[in-house]
């Protein structure tokens, strides 16, 4: 785990060079970026849960999972290609502020590993789900923002559209799955020093 | 244990008459060059594509039968989801033109849930299952026609360093294990009594009784991810120059299906930027609607 936090503090101070970036870190971004894609299919189905415009989409809880593991540069990515490859396949087209808000749920949450030294994600769920929260936050906010100001639409509709279905939903897919997952995690150990 | 799609060599298949790496370029500028329409009189050639391209695969029936049913059922479900709330359209049109409303014989909190059909939502749900089934086609074949054993060759073939060749190629592995990983959740919770199709209750406790699944498949994904990159980082990988077991041929015909790849795609982006291949509804709807 020390070393994937040197990585991404080099990577984050820009000592990192691109061209060399880690196969660790490439197979992290594709597996979790996979794995988000799989499960927005999931969500996608008939079955999906829907109240009003409000979506559930299990899949967010991974972006913020790997931010909160891997560092914020592996959570961007892999909400980036994640979202990007699921809206592909699903033949939505390609939206940048849409990919990279996404990007935001799984980068914000790992700016913790940054910021402070030795933080353990299984010994602070709280911490990790309030972080989980606010980039939940940032992404939908980002997307209000950025549809009202490509749209020209008035901000108080695209926080109507935009920001509260996406924020709602993922809010409560955050607070029952990630803590279960971080449990979980903790719960198998095994070799990784969370 | 990654799995693979199921591939298999097949008699007279078109698709796999050429080099997975052209056939890549080529799907790629299928797909670019549909996302530039959205009129479905420009979308409907894409389409004929994909299904000549279908049709002349080999792939039988019985064996795409699952994906393929799910795929459609996808799409037909968000055309009908944007039929039916009328978002996702709104970027294309500003005006609509009604030609039927249906209203509810009820009110929940003042609010009356009410259905209007217009000549625009029509014509932007056939143009989205147009579009998306043409490029669902071409997408759910590929799994079936490429060989796993050359994915990464391919990748490398196409420009790609080694290690991201590598890592596409175990991307595209990723995605059938994690649904065989599902499945088999899914059947090993169906045995301890858990039932998938009986959850109910509030939307809280629909999530969260989703659970059982959810939760294992995540772990053991991550898990199976972390094996695989430490197995890679006992043997060196990434070290230094990799080498390549299979080797790819390009030939006459794979030039020719790369070129007429990149023509289709330079044409849509002419047409697309000359202000052809908008949303588009007929004007004769427009007038019977009272346009």
């Amino acid at each position: 785990m020390r070393k994937i936090e040197l990585q991404a503090n080099r990577f984050f101070n820009g000592e990192h060079n691109v061209g060399k970036i880690l196969l660790r870190h490439l197979l992290y971004i594709t597996a979790g970026a996979g794995l988000y894609v799989f499960l927005s299919w999931l969500s996608f189905a008939p079955r999906q849960f829907r109240m009003s415009d409000v979506t559930f989409r299990p899949g967010t809880v991974i972006l913020v999972l790997f931010g909160l593991f891997y560092g914020p540069w592996i959570g961007l990515l892999t909400g980036v290609v994640g979202k990007t490859v699921a809206d592909v396949v699903g033949g939505w087209g390609f939206y940048w502020n849409g990919s990279l808000a996404y990007g935001l749920i799984g980068f914000v949450p790992g700016l913790i590993k940054l910021v402070v030294k030795n933080w353990i994600v299984t010994k602070n769920i709280l911490s990790a789900m309030l972080l989980g929260v606010l980039g939940v936050l940032a992404g939908a906010l980002f997307l209000a923002l950025s549809a009202a100001y490509l749209g020209d639409i008035h901000l108080s509709s695209t926080l109507r559209a935009f920001f509260l279905p996406e924020f709602l939903g993922n809010l409560v897919v955050i607070i029952i799955f990630l803590p279960l997952l971080i449990l979980a995690i903790a719960a198998i150990g095994r070799k990784w020093n969370l | 244990m990654l799995v693979a799609w199921r591939y298999r060599k097949r008699k007279n298949s078109f698709i796999q008459k050429f080099d997975p790496r052209a056939w890549l370029i080529f799907y790629a500028c299928f797909f670019s060059a549909c996302l530039s329409f959205f009129d479905v009189r420009y979308l409907l050639p894409f389409w004929l594509l994909a299904m000549f391209v279908l049709l002349t695969s080999g792939v039988k029936w019985r064996e795409i039968r699952r994906a393929f049913l799910f795929i459609l059922g996808f799409v037909f479900f968000f055309a009908l989801l944007t039929f039916l709330t009328g978002r996702g359209g709104m970027e294309y049109y500003s005006r609509e033109h009604l030609i039927r409303e249906f209203k509810a014989s009820f009110s929940i909190l003042g609010w009356t849930p009410t259905l209007s059909v217009t000549v625009e939502r029509v014509f932007f749900a056939i143009s989205q299952l147009v579009r998306v089934s043409s490029i669902a086609i071409m997408t759910i074949l590929i799994p079936y026609s490429l060989d796993p054993a050359l994915y990464g060759i391919t990748f490398k073939g196409l420009g790609l360093p080694d290690k991201f060749a590598y890592a596409m190629d175990l991307t595209m592995r990723f995605i059938p294990t994690f649904s065989r990983d599902f499945q088999l959740t899914m059947d090993a919770q169906r045995a301890r009594g858990y039932e998938l199709e009986k959850i109910s209750g509030g939307i809280i406790e629909q999530v969260r009784k989703m659970g059982p699944i959810f939760v294992p498949v995540t772990i053991h994904a991550i898990i199976a991810s972390e094996d695989i990159i430490d197995a890679m980082d006992l043997r060196a990988f990434g070290v230094g120059p990799r080498t390549w077991l299979d080797v790819l041929d390009r030939v006459a015909r794979d030039r020719i299906l790369i070129w007429v790849g990149v023509a289709i795609l330079v044409i849509s982006i002419l047409l697309s930027a000359m202000g052809y291949g908008n949303f588009w509804v007929p004007e004769a709807l427009l007038r019977t609607a009272g346009g």
